[in-house]
């Protein structure tokens, strides 16, 4: 009788814990392998199976004094190679390090919950990371496999297997609910402090400067820059240049951003409607972390929402780096947000360093000298552009010191930042204020022309120049490189590659954007479903929930949401207390009657009428009578009933009880009904 | 599975009550108004107790920390992750609650034994409707038992060593379980109601005060060496005796006044008596009754125990010397 008891042996993990917990860890690396140093993966891949092979004694466990030493040396190496930074992202990877470790002293069941919880953590600085929709879900998914491990861990032997995922499922379906509400009350609060997420050195995207050959790296990733809704009708495409910075520096051979440029602001703009529709001339962006301060905006818009800033020469900027993906909302503005050109930025914007391109000079000024007005010459270079045999190409011939000269005179092929850099240069020398925009051009449709969405290679420089006298003047969008390629404007970089024009030799282009109409339609969709998720889940913050909840009836404050979600909470408790309180009276303690219970209910079900005082013989009989099919099972189970509950030395038993009700229940619930009219 | 292996310290810091005695701190009455001492209880939120365990308290930091990295960070999805976390926590509670409650637990049996043998105390679990209740653990003063109950009517065994002879009301014994996920513990406490019997510890009696009692002529090594004669009985001189059944001759010799008594029931039954090992302290002449009960019994020979105040009528078989047992450790008056 005494068999299911078992003394407890001390001290060893489970069998049963070790497969989910180091599954688990797997899940929640794979999304860190890309910002880790490989041999620090390797390591955390290793001492995981070491520690699985030691568990199941396929080898034996590192003695103290080889642990101390591994633990040592990995700590040395860690620092060495990661002396120059520490920031969030160092501390992150370092806290990789320590899990490793961890695996190397996996024996008792304390360690696996300390384990547990330090990969629960794990978890959450993934997500300061990646916060794509299927990372994300992969790491919930391992938070679930790491709670399945705890439950083998505390003695979940007794549901073991499929059994014990279904309840997990079912326990998270239950309290999804709870989560969701908490989530969208949950007061959001400004951040206590701030550490920054991320070293200086990482970038994605535009950078400050403007050398040929950077540009034409950017022109083979297809990874995502930003994605923008437009309220109306999206600007056609040959209108979609997104300003992101300005380049008024040449020194020779790069352009670069002056730090006058960089300290301009004009002000904040005032808190806005962060979320819903969006008006006609509105339009929204949500920016990918770009670990760099600007943002990207049409020009003529000004910000509505306040986590962006207009500097005067009409860009948009963030206060910090953008290492998260954010989102703001733009305006159309008739004013003009692009400071005019006064003498002090006449200066700035016609500065040219001295002895460089000798040709391209003279032959500016050459050209200033024959033109009527600064319209007219700026029309003769456009023109030029288009006339003269210009090739658009991403791989130019490489150029030396007077890199403008060679390129405008000699191999005349380059791609926009040539083009941008050589029009600047010129118009500069020709004595107009100019200067080089860099942003991006373009975006194709997302799903159901939903958004636009910028990729990398959509990157892009334009030129502006400054057209008035004294009185008063505009800047002027050009575009040289439209003129030379303008399928590059009217499409995307891709789609005239794949036309066969320009780069179609080379084989990076297709391998690398992925096309075909499979690919295509797979990628719109797994586009679409991280687009929706980033704007309504990830970037649900302190704006967003602010605008949200702007529209209930008294605009809560952040100290009334608080309120609102401990009532919220008390509420959960309350309701479920009750909930248990109720079930708990409902249930008869003894055996017996739980099992008359199960017989009227299961009665109630299938619409049996019977009267107070027949015995379960008597109602069986009539059960019996809808079901003829399953009258033996009816019978028994109440015979069986009957005797436990009249019957003292009934031979009945519980388990004969239980076995009779397993028959009982698999009779359908309206078989009777369904069979007795065929019949007649 | 171990989470939690017996410790003495634990032990030791819930001796809030020691059974039997009445409680004197101020939680001790409490508890046990709260839990009364009971053969058969039905587990339930008015005796069942739930607090989180040192790894559940841990883990409460650790949210805290995640909803500071989620505030710090602006970073929604780590918020929902401690959202997650938070519910399944809260999850926790009802799981490891409901995996008691409703339990009926009931005392089967206790066994009965010597004083410094395992005696085993036999819980009944009843778990209701059908769903399984892992991972519930039993502690005791003398041990611990793990059992999951998956069918109706499981039984756990806990081994109860008696200190001394006598009724002992057994120490608390704790119920507790910490499934899903070890980060509560539900625990109850049950005082039984019986008590365990322990028989006074055999100890064989010495061979020279056995062989003073023998008639002339019995062989000394007879097992059960109480026994004098078939008829008659040796037993110590007591006021009211009459004097030509004195045994004179023995009173010379050793100096003990030894009386003749005419046996008068089964030619073949012994007498065991408390009076017969004069100068003995009680308690080991309790030992000592014991112990000859004991190889009686093995030798399923027929004898009667004389105790001061009470006389057990010679007969023979287990119930017997169970019955015999039970009255040397039931024995009030044993002298020191």
């Amino acid at each position: 009788m005494a068999g299911a008891v078992s003394s407890r042996s001390a001290g060893a993990v489970p069998h049963a814990v070790m497969a989910p917990l180091a599954s688990g860890f797997v899940l929640l690396l794979l999304p860190q392998l890309q910002r880790l140093p490989f041999w620090l993966s390797a390591v955390a891949v290793l001492t995981c199976a070491w520690s699985v092979g030691q568990h199941y004694r396929w080898w034996r466990p590192l003695s103290k004094p080889w642990r101390l030493l591994l633990m040592f040396a990995l700590v040395v190496i860690f620092i060495t190679t990661h002396v120059s930074s520490f920031t969030v992202e160092t501390a992150a990877a370092f806290f990789v390090l320590t899990v490793a470790l961890k695996w190397t002293e996996l024996e008792r069941p304390r360690d696996v919950f300390i384990m547990v919880m330090i990969l629960c953590y794990l978890a959450a600085v993934t997500f300061l990371f990646e916060q794509g929709i299927f990372w994300s879900l992969a790491v919930l998914l391992a938070v679930l496999v790491l709670f399945g491990s705890l439950r083998s861990l505390s003695g979940g032997g007794a549901k073991a297997g499929p059994g014990a995922w279904r309840s997990m499922a079912w326990t998270l379906l239950k309290v999804l609910p709870v989560v969701v509400v908490l989530f969208f009350i949950f007061p959001r609060l400004g951040p206590l402090w701030s550490v920054p997420l991320v070293s200086e050195g990482r970038s994605a995207g535009l950078s400050e400067s403007m050398t040929p050959g950077d540009f034409a790296d950017l022109g083979r990733s297809g990874e995502r820059a930003f994605r923008v809704s437009f309220g109306g009708a999206a600007p056609a495409p040959s209108q979609r240049y997104w300003r992101g910075l300005i380049l008024d520096q040449f020194d020779g051979q790069t352009w670069s951003r002056s730090q006058q440029a960089s300290g301009d602001r004009v002000g904040r703009v005032n808190r806005s409607a962060g979320i819903g529709e969006l008006g006609a001339g509105e339009y929204e962006v949500l920016l990918e972390p770009s670990f760099q301060p600007w943002a990207y905006a049409l020009g003529g818009t000004r910000p509505l929402t306040g986590n962006v800033m207009l500097t005067e020469h009409g860009l948009v900027q963030f206060s910090r780096p953008v290492d998260t993906v954010v989102r703001y909302r733009m305006q159309q503005s008739d004013l003009d947000t692009m400071a005019p050109v006064d003498a002090g930025l006449r200066a700035r914007y016609t500065a040219l360093p001295e002895g460089f391109n000798p040709e391209t000079r003279a032959w500016a000024q050459r050209l200033a000298a024959d033109a009527a007005s600064d319209s007219a010459l700026i029309d003769t270079l456009m023109t030029m552009f288009s006339e003269l045999p210009f090739f658009y190409t991403l791989q130019p011939a490489p150029t030396g010191t007077h890199s403008v000269d060679e390129f405008l005179f000699q191999t005349r092929e380059g791609f926009c930042a040539h083009y941008a850099g050589a029009l600047t240069f010129a118009l500069r020398a020709a004595g107009i204020p100019a200067r080089v925009v860099a942003g991006y051009l373009g975006g194709e449709p997302g799903l159901n022309n939903d958004y636009l969405l910028v990729r990398q290679y959509d990157a892009h420089a334009w030129v502006e120049a400054w057209v008035g006298g004294p009185s008063g003047g505009q800047w002027l969008r050009l575009d040289p490189t439209a003129m030379v390629a303008p399928e590059r404007v009217q499409e995307n970089w891709r789609q005239a590659l794949e036309r066969g024009e320009g780069e179609s030799a080379t084989n990076w282009a297709r391998r690398d954007y992925a096309s075909g109409p499979v690919l295509d339609w797979v990628n719109l969709r797994l586009d679409a479903a991280n687009y929706y998720w980033q704007r309504f889940v990830v970037d649900y913050q302190g704006d967003t929930q602010r605008s949200l909840f702007g529209k209930f009836p008294g605009a809560p404050s952040l100290a009334t949401l608080g309120y609102w979600t401990a009532a919220f909470l008390a509420g959960v408790v309350a309701v479920v207390g009750l909930v248990m309180i109720r079930q708990e009276r409902t249930r008869p303690s003894d055996p017996v009657m739980r099992y008359a219970m199960y017989w009227y209910r299961w009665l109630k079900r299938r619409n049996i009428q019977t009267t107070p005082g027949q015995t379960p013989l008597q109602q069986a009989e009539l059960a019996a009578r809808e079901f003829p099919r399953h009258r033996a099972s009816v019978i028994g189970f109440a015979r069986a009933l009957n005797g436990a509950l009249y019957n003292p030395e009934s031979s009945a038993t519980l388990q004969d009880l239980a076995q009779r009700w397993q028959r009982l229940k698999k009779v359908p619930r309206s078989a009777g009904r369904r069979r007795s009219p065929s019949r007649a | 599975m171990t989470l939690n292996p017996v410790t003495r310290r634990r032990r030791r810091r819930f001796s809030l009550a020691s059974p039997g005695r009445r409680p004197t701190t101020f939680w001790g009455r409490w508890l046990q108004r709260r839990l009364p001492a009971a053969d058969e209880v039905e587990l339930g939120r008015t005796n069942l107790f739930i607090l989180p365990t040192r790894e559940g308290a841990l883990f409460l930091v650790l949210l805290g920390i995640m909803l500071l990295t989620g505030i710090n960070y602006q970073n929604s999805l780590i918020y929902l992750l401690t959202f997650l976390l938070g519910a399944f926590y809260y999850v926790g509670i009802l799981q490891t609650h409901s995996n008691l409650s409703g339990i009926k637990l009931s005392l089967r049996n206790i066994e009965e034994g010597f004083t410094g043998s395992a005696l085993a105390v036999d819980l009944q679990f009843i778990r209701p409707y059908q769903t399984d209740r892992p991972a519930i653990d039993l502690f005791f003063s003398g041990g611990a038992a793990h059992i999951d109950v998956r069918d109706e009517g499981q039984v756990a065994s806990l081994a109860f060593i008696p200190p001394h002879r006598g009724a002992h009301t057994l120490p608390r014994i704790r119920i507790e379980s910490r499934y899903p996920f070890g980060l509560f513990k539900a625990w109850t406490y049950l005082w039984l109601k019986s008590t365990a019997l322990a028989y006074p510890r055999p100890v064989e009696p010495p061979g020279h005060l056995g062989s003073g009692w023998k008639a002339d002529g019995e062989d000394s090594r007879t097992s059960c060496p109480n026994r004098l004669a078939d008829d008659f009985l040796l037993r110590p001189y007591r006021t009211g005796d009459l004097p030509q059944r004195v045994q004179w001759k023995r009173f010379a010799r050793d100096g003990q006044m030894m009386v003749l008594e005419a046996e008068s029931r089964a030619s073949d039954s012994l007498w065991l008596d408390y009076d017969g090992f004069p100068g003995v302290p009680g308690e080991l002449r309790l030992s000592y009754l014991s112990w000859l009960v004991e190889s009686c019994r093995a030798q399923d020979r027929p004898f009667g125990l004389r105790l001061p105040g009470a006389v057990l009528n010679p007969a023979a078989g287990p119930r017997h010397a169970r019955e015999a047992q039970r009255r040397l450790a039931m024995f009030q008056g044993a002298t020191s």
